[in-house]
């Protein structure tokens, strides 16, 4: 059977070749980093935990196994770097609404409708981190319940009534925000 | 579609995020150097290892056969 890129990325990286590290930083970069920014609201912050998670792959990638599932990996050191920074260093772990729509700026994609998507952005921004971390890692970056789980440390049945919850309060969010509008627009 | 898979399909454009050139490339270059640097020192570590054991196994022979005389 073929191997995946991120396999032969692990092969690369066991022989000590760099072009292991660069097939993987090509791939899953501006992922992580898009995660680690939506994650902690700052951009300051997102690049420190990047570099990080990825002088992590760099040290020990050679020791990951080459059917090791490299995204979730990523993940997974970025997302347990995030909160043990947000530990130390007491980090603002939720981000505000006002901070992340500027800390966004520069996204490759263009936005198909800014405004519905920068709504999307702040409503998902006020939510606690733990919601957050799991829309992120579920449905922005579209991982399996199964690798959610294990990214998260936590059995799939958990992981799959946490993300139905943490669904339910981004709708209210956004429902909120929406009648905020409309309050407005009557009130104009 | 229910207004949960709406939400989904809605977080799923959120799209992606760039990354400076400069810093994108200056951290490529340190992790490549970090990589490279580790392949070397492997052999040297996987030998350090081996000569560690074989310090720690004679050592413990010798221990053995010291014990051993003093009750003869």
């Amino acid at each position: 059977m073929p191997e995946t890129p991120d396999q032969d990325a692990l092969r690369l990286l066991e022989q000590g070749d760099p072009r292991g590290f660069d097939l993987a930083y090509a791939r899953h970069a501006e992922r992580i980093f898009g995660f680690l920014l939506r994650l902690s609201g700052s951009r300051a912050v997102a690049e420190d935990l990047f570099q990080h998670t990825f002088m992590r792959l760099a040290e020990f990638g050679a020791r990951l196994r080459v059917d090791s599932d490299l995204r979730a990996w990523l993940f997974s050191v970025a997302r347990n770097a995030f909160h043990s920074q947000a530990r130390s260093r007491a980090v603002q772990a939720r981000a505000t609404a006002e901070l992340l729509p500027a800390a966004l700026q520069g996204t490759t994609a263009s936005l198909d409708s800014g405004l519905v998507l920068d709504e999307l952005e702040r409503a998902l921004a006020r939510l606690p981190a733990s919601d957050r971390e799991l829309l992120l890692l579920f449905g922005v970056e579209g991982l399996s319940h199964a690798d959610v789980a294990r990214v998260l440390d936590l059995d799939q049945v958990t992981v799959r009534k946490r993300v139905s919850r943490a669904r339910a309060r981004l709708a209210e969010a956004l429902d909120g925000d929406a009648r905020a509008v409309s309050k407005f627009k009557v009130s104009e | 579609m229910t207004e949960v898979d709406e939400l989904l399909a809605r977080l799923r454009k959120l799209p992606a995020v760039a990354l400076e050139s400069e810093f994108k490339a200056a951290l490529q270059k340190r992790a490549r150097q970090r990589v490279q640097r580790r392949a070397r020192r492997a052999p040297f570590a996987s030998l350090a290892s081996l000569a560690l054991a074989v310090t720690v196994v004679l050592y413990l022979g010798w221990a053995l056969q010291f014990t051993s005389a003093l009750y003869r």
